[in-house]
């Protein structure tokens, strides 16, 4: 059973690269963009200095690290929470959903191994960021908890993959206006803080910036990898997003099996 | 041998409610009856022809059985097993042939995607390379396998959707309108590769769901017609066609021939005069040797006389004719 759900989600993975690579220009670019980002992310910081550093005092103080963290882990949970979602859509428009659904896999493994691709590119680009930053613009990740980062961004992506299949089941029910994915993908950016502390919010605003996941996963990530924090401090982190998990899959899972049942019945699992 | 067996199926779609009906009657549901209690049981080896009109509920009909939609009540049995309770060991049993091209990806080569397919179809990898290898042969798409699916023509793209829904050894075929957007030669070639090298060679059960008259004639043994989501007609083809099917003519008089008087000759079902100053009439009947015999003698001078292709709307108004139904 595991060797076919891998051998499957290799299948996919094989013909999303083909895919993609099959346009030559758009994947090419896509990695130059990398420099440019990670450049504007540089010359940014050389503004955030001084006093309005002490907001970031308990990651390094280091703006450029702070960012750079922050913008390339809110992309990848990014990923977690669309990437499930847009490959039933995308299958949908595309209009090879009814093709899949007739092999011998079930609907939640092609979901799956449809967002393996995103997940893989997205993880290329973070770790150029990361490289990037640290060749050309001393980024230092010297003493960082790399096995402590690792378990925050397994967490992080399974408390976001979630929400990504609450999304996936809105879009199998609805096809459109999923209001997981781009709400809450606003609110991430606005009040996860990836590019600021929540510190520096309003009270009320930096109230509902805990209700996030990305809260805890951007601020244990940083602790782990800016500051090399142990797991006694990351226990905290870890503990809430693991309260996301236990409460948001069963639900999530309950809900996607529920939208699928009903797509099906209605007629519209290859709708759009 | 049974391989389908459907009883008293049933399957109705919500229908979309407009802004108005969410206000006014938010709780009240509309339905759309799609098929509309179909009983039928298809025999080993045959090959059923699914004719019918658009909307007749052909499609939802192979959309149920390839699993892909689910009946509101009724049974059906692939196979012996239940299509709701067991579709994933009827998605071993069948192989889906849909019409549609996008159905593939379309910047990957044709190997590419069968060989992704093969392998979403639980093949192991040598299985895959020689399946996938034995089906292009099949579909005599050998040469184009690596060219980009983008680049095959609309008869290649069909048989490479044939090529797939062989990959594993698929006791029933369903086709769902197989030369739906071919040009005639083309789809007189598929129609004769499907006949000829596929089903007869393999000796696969197949439903082909089609809305032309002539392809259900052509490849099947057997038909069943639908209107309205239900099986108004249900046989073997010759017996079904030979029941139903009378042949229509046209006839062109010359211009010094006298006018016919229809209603002495006993052996024209009906007739219609198409265009006066041509002289030319469309006539229904069974038996023209005896009605240009009896033109011939009373004096009428017959130009020309040309049988004509019964349309699929000739073949339901005869059917429903027959049936003493309406629709």
């Amino acid at each position: 059973m595991i060797v076919f759900f891998f051998k499957k989600a290799l299948a996919f993975l094989k013909k999303d690269f083909l895919n993609e690579s099959s346009y030559k220009w758009s994947f090419v670019l896509q990695f130059f963009s990398i420099f440019i980002n990670v450049g504007v992310f540089f010359f940014l910081s050389k503004l955030v200095q001084g006093p309005s550093t002490k907001y970031i005092a308990e990651y390094g103080g280091d703006y450029f690290s702070y960012v750079l963290i922050g913008v390339a882990f809110t992309s990848y949970l990014e990923v977690a929470l669309n990437s499930l979602s847009k490959s039933i859509r995308n299958g949908q428009m595309v209009g090879t959903i009814e093709a899949l659904l007739t092999t011998q896999t079930e609907l939640p493994t092609i979901i799956i191994s449809s967002s393996i691709y995103s997940f893989l590119f997205t993880s290329i680009r973070i770790l150029s960021y990361i490289l990037i930053g640290i060749i050309f613009f001393d980024m230092n990740l010297t003493g960082a908890n790399y096995f402590g980062a690792i378990i925050i961004l397994f967490l992080s992506i399974v408390t976001f993959s979630c929400f990504g299949i609450l999304s996936a089941s809105f879009i199998m029910y609805f096809k459109k206006g999923d209001p997981f994915s781009s709400f809450l993908s606003s609110l991430n950016w606005l009040l996860g803080g990836a590019y600021f502390p929540t510190e520096i919010l309003p009270q009320w605003l930096s109230f509902l910036s805990y209700v996030l996941p990305i809260t805890y996963s951007l601020k244990g990530m940083r602790l782990a990898l800016l500051t090399g924090a142990g797991f006694q401090q990351l226990s905290h982190y870890i503990i809430i997003l693991l309260i996301f998990i236990v409460t948001l899959l069963p639900f999530s899972l309950f809900s996607f099996s529920y939208a699928v049942r009903k797509a099906k019945e209605d007629g519209t699992l290859i709708q759009y | 041998m049974k391989s389908i067996e459907i009883y008293n199926l049933y399957k109705q779609y919500p229908k979309v409610k407009r802004y108005r009906d969410i206000f006014l009657h938010p709780f009240k549901k509309d339905y759309i009856k799609a098929v509309n209690g179909i009983d039928l049981t298809v025999e080993k080896g045959t090959m059923l022809g699914l004719l019918g009109p658009n909307g007749a509920g052909k499609t939802t009909l192979i959309k149920i059985l390839a699993t892909l939609v689910l009946p509101t009540s009724g049974t059906v049995n692939v196979h012996n097993y239940d299509i709701v309770k067991h579709s994933r060991k009827i998605r071993k049993i069948i192989g889906f042939v849909t019409a549609d091209e996008r159905s593939f990806f379309w910047r990957l080569t044709g190997i590419q995607n069968l060989e992704f397919f093969a392998t979403l179809n639980n093949l192991s990898s040598s299985e895959t390379k020689r399946r996938v290898h034995e089906t292009l042969e099949q579909t005599e798409l050998t040469e184009a396998a690596n060219m980009m699916f983008k680049d095959y023509s609309t008869g290649m793209k069909q048989r490479l959707a044939i090529a797939r829904g062989l990959l594993c050894y698929p006791d029933i075929l369903l086709l769902d309108e197989p030369t739906r957007s071919l040009d005639p030669f083309s789809a007189q070639k598929l129609r004769h590769f499907i006949t000829q090298k596929i089903i007869q060679k393999l000796g696969h059960t197949a439903i082909i769901a089609t809305h032309n008259l002539h392809e259900a004639y052509e490849m099947c043994s057997h038909v069943a017609v639908m209107q309205d989501g239900v099986i108004i007609e249900h046989g073997e083809k010759n017996n079904v066609f030979r029941n139903t099917i009378t042949d229509t003519f046209l006839l062109t008089l010359s211009h010094s021939s006298p006018d016919i008087n229809f209603g002495n000759i006993h052996e024209i079902t009906e007739h219609k005069i198409l265009n006066e100053h041509t002289r030319t009439y469309s006539i229904i009947t069974e038996n023209i040797e005896q009605v240009l015999h009896t033109l011939y003698t009373s004096g009428v001078s017959i130009i020309e006389c040309k049988k004509e292709q019964m349309t699929l709307d000739d073949f339901f108004i005869s059917i429903i004719k027959k049936n003493g139904k309406s629709s």
